[in-house]
């Protein structure tokens, strides 16, 4: 061989890798004195980039949410649901759902006319008749806490996702899968539907993290996600459509106000403890509990802290707002059931509970004569029914199980799933 | 064609260095989790051919350690012949193991890897070139060279291919990378200097970058290149002869083996995600893949989400298209009794780690209904490759 050559050859790749590497350098905007890269590689990412869905069919035309988790989008709590009569009794149960896998939340019953839509907690999802029969069942894999989240209902399909981190969106009718799209390590939220969008919460395992997604209800597409939280996010997003915000809360404390367009971060409130419940809007102020055991009301705006109130007890429930009383109801641990002026932060009532947890969400309705009411665990195994103008009890019910999940009411029934038992109906 | 063996103790060093390369196999393919593959039918992943697959599954545990054990005594007494001089005997025993091998590694498609190539091909070489210490110089310079030009794609340069980095700076990511591709497209050539400081320099960046790679890929990569390499280090005072390069058999086996590279990048749109044409070629993990797959299946009552059925694999072919049919078509049969199965709908979306977005790769409504066989030599009409709206 030419000795002359070899050298050449060995000039001509070195300029050739040279070029290559800055040409890739710069296609991937790699600013070459941080860290990017190896912290990347270091941390395995899976979901650093956009997660693709399968689809097997595209949902035709345009669907409204017909049931939401927190009865609609600004998250209240409070159904338009009349509960006409006391005392309630139990007329009905469906097969077991949930076998106390795991002390966290249970997955709340959905509920509309064609019947019952539930996640149980060893990874089956459940549609049940107005009977709770078992109409058809999906089983999500396994993951260690099955079907966290609650279901939002379409008129003709069922959004959940379950805690392998995969949003599924099955037909109504039949059980069968629209598409699903694996989001993160774990989804342990409760979705929204905005226009054709869906928005929710996912997180990782490895690394603690959290993230908001928006998915396209047609297909599942992702549309954006918001950079990786530093931490993991238990909460449910709460929408404010003409503020163009979503809000979710994660186990940092921070409170983070997500561009709905974009899915860029606006702001985010550090609330000094985790946040597991899901924020509430009451038409003027973000209302959250958090685990630095108090109830906060932020603007929405620019997440200024507008009134805070110690509730002597972290608290990981969902506020209930009740915007005609002003009031809002949310529970603490170890104090109970705690009602809350809106105005002002006062607390103005309280059901005591030493042995409370505060995990339990209460239930917003009315009776007959349109008395806002609430329908929450107040004590271990009891489900009672309060006045939410003065926390009187209107009735209290044993139950056979714990409750952690949030009651639903339809058509006058209430709908309950226990952390170890079925689906319990009372009227 | 065996004289040249009975005659240079050189090759006869080397003969035992490449049974070396069977021994450590075995402790390697015969790791438990490996096994599992082989034996027992949920787990096993069949090589499109399907050649041998299964054929282990179901038999005695008796049976079982005695196929293994057997191929570890005909290896370490093939080491042991070469070491003691008995070339012929060798060279035959030594045959045998390379049989023995294609079918051990033809048992299950997890054992696809480099790791297995390299030494088949560099015994396959041994055994029947002419002119053996310039073909064999010559192959594994070929080979060194075939897996840097592999390297030339975004993920490498990233440093994406790599499991993990120490905190570095990035740059120096970029520098660690593209001297890799250096080493391998430039310096492999000075393996076959004959200026003794050159060779020495390219043996010892190679031997060095293998050391190192310790850190990354475990003990058995760089021990089987540890054998390999030691082909250079017995000849290191020698000169090769670049005529003898020229003999027939060196050129077509030559010839074969640069061939064999060249399907994937005619087969494929990316051959890294679709793993087509990889059958006869050289694997690298050159670009790490990501992949999200769906199996749903339908019972008459009920379905199930059966993508995370089946335990993963190594991220080498946790994405391959093949592993995923071999996966779905198993679970087509394990249901076909039950009487309220009515189909599997199957999906498989996969980028390259540095991608942005996801291809469609498979997608299947029906999948037992139809009849998949997945192609090594031939472009494969379901593999889609298609952008996700």
């Amino acid at each position: 061989m030419k000795k002359w050559l070899f050298p050449i050859y060995s000039l001509l790749v070195f300029l050739c890798i040279a070029t290559l590497a800055s040409k890739v350098a710069r296609k991937h905007s790699v600013r070459l004195l941080d860290y990017d890269l190896s912290s990347r590689a270091a941390q395995r990412p899976i979901f650093f980039q956009k997660a693709s869905p399968h689809i097997f069919s595209q949902i035709p035309g345009s669907e409204t949410a017909i049931f939401t988790y927190r009865e609609d989008i600004s998250r209240t709590g409070v159904s338009s649901g009349v509960l006409p009569r006391f005392p309630i009794k139990k007329i009905g149960e469906s097969p077991q759902v949930n076998f106390g896998i795991h002390t966290a939340s249970k997955s709340s019953p959905a509920v509309d006319s064609t019947g019952v839509y539930i996640g149980g907690d060893t990874g089956w999802f459940y549609a049940l008749t107005p009977e709770l029969k078992v109409r058809w069942k999906f089983y999500s894999g396994e993951s260690d806490r099955g079907i966290h989240g609650t279901a939002l209902l379409t008129e003709n399909y069922v959004i959940f996702g379950a805690y392998q981190g995969v949003l599924y969106c099955l037909e109504k009718s039949t059980g069968n899968l629209m598409w699903s799209v694996r989001l993160a390590d774990a989804i342990g939220s409760s979705q929204v539907l905005i226009g054709n969008y869906l928005y929710v919460s996912a997180e990782t395992g490895k690394q603690l993290r959290g993230a908001l997604f928006k998915i396209r209800l047609t297909d599942g597409h992702v549309e954006w996600q918001s950079p990786w939280f530093a931490e993991q996010v238990h909460s449910s997003p709460v929408v404010i459509e003409s503020l163009k915000t979503a809000y979710v809360g994660a186990n940092n404390g921070h409170l983070y106000a997500i561009d709905s367009e974009n899915g860029r971060i606006r702001w985010f409130a550090n609330l000094h403890g985790a946040i597991k419940g899901t924020p509430a809007f009451d038409g003027n102020h973000l209302l959250v509990s958090s685990w630095a055991e108090f109830l906060w009301a932020l603007d929405p705006m620019d997440g200024r802290i507008v009134w805070k109130t110690p509730l002597g007890g972290l608290s990981q429930s969902s506020v209930t707002v009740f915007s005609k009383e002003n009031m809002a109801v949310v529970n603490a641990r170890n104090q109970g059931v705690l009602g809350i002026s809106l105005l002002d932060g006062k607390r103005l009532w309280q059901i005591p509970n030493a042995k409370a947890n505060g995990q339990v969400s209460a239930l917003g309705l009315r009776d007959s004569i349109g008395n806002g009411l609430f329908v929450t665990g107040c004590e271990n195994r009891i489900l009672c029914v309060g006045r939410v103008r003065d926390g009187k009890i209107q009735q209290t019910l044993p139950l056979s199980g714990i409750l952690s999940s949030v009651p639903t009411i339809f058509e006058g029934r209430l709908y309950l799933s226990l952390n170890d038992g079925p689906v319990e109906v009372y009227q | 064609m065996l004289s040249e063996i009975a005659k240079e103790r050189k090759l006869q060093w080397f003969g035992a260095c490449l049974a070396l390369t069977y021994v450590l196999s075995y402790f390697h393919m015969f790791s438990a989790k490996i096994v599992h593959s082989f034996l027992d039918s949920r787990f096993s992943q069949c090589w499109s051919h399907h050649l041998f697959c299964g054929l282990l599954e179901g038999e005695s545990q008796s049976r079982i350690t005695l196929f293994k054990y057997s191929f570890l005594l005909l290896a370490t007494t093939t080491l042991f012949l070469f070491v003691f001089r008995q070339a012929r005997i060798a060279t035959y025993c030594l045959f045998a193991t390379f049989l023995f091998k294609l079918l051990i590694f033809s048992l299950s498609y997890i054992n696809m890897g480099n790791y297995h190539y390299m030494p088949l091909v560099m015994t396959f070489v041994f055994i029947f070139t002419s002119h053996r210490r310039e073909s064999l110089g010559l192959f594994l310079m070929l080979i060194y060279f075939c897996t840097g030009f592999l390297k030339l794609n975004d993920q490498w340069f990233l440093g994406q291919a790599v499991f993990f980095w120490p905190t570095i700076p990035n740059w120096l990511i970029l520098v660690a990378s593209s001297a890799v591709i250096f080493l391998e497209l430039v310096m492999a050539f000075l393996l076959l200097s004959n200026n003794r400081v050159w060779r020495a320099a390219a043996l010892g960046s190679f031997a060095l970058f293998h050391l190192t790679s310790i850190y990354w890929v475990g003990w058995f990569f760089p021990s089987i290149m540890a054998c390999l390499l030691a082909f250079y280090f017995f000849y290191f005072k020698e000169n090769f002869l670049w005529r003898n390069m020229r003999a027939p058999r060196t050129l077509l086996c030559a010839l074969i083996f640069i061939l064999a590279q060249l399907p994937p990048l005619f087969m494929s749109q990316d051959p890294a995600i679709t793993t087509e044409g990889r059958f006869w070629a050289l694997n690298m993990f050159d670009a790490k893949s990501s992949c999200s797959h769906m199996i749903y299946g339908r019972f008459r009552n009920y379905s199930l989400d059966l993508s995370n059925y089946f335990e993963s694999y190594s991220s080498r072919i946790s994405c391959d298209p093949l592993l995923m049919i071999n996966r779905v078509q198993r679970l087509c049969t394990q249901f076909k009794s039950n009487p309220d199965f009515t189909g599997i709908d199957f999906s498989l979306n996969s980028k390259r780690a540095t991608d942005q977005n996801f291809k469609l790769i498979i997608h299947e409504k029906d999948f037992c209904e139809k009849s998949f066989t997945y192609s090594q030599l031939l472009q494969n009409s379901f593999i889609k490759y298609e952008e996700i709206d």
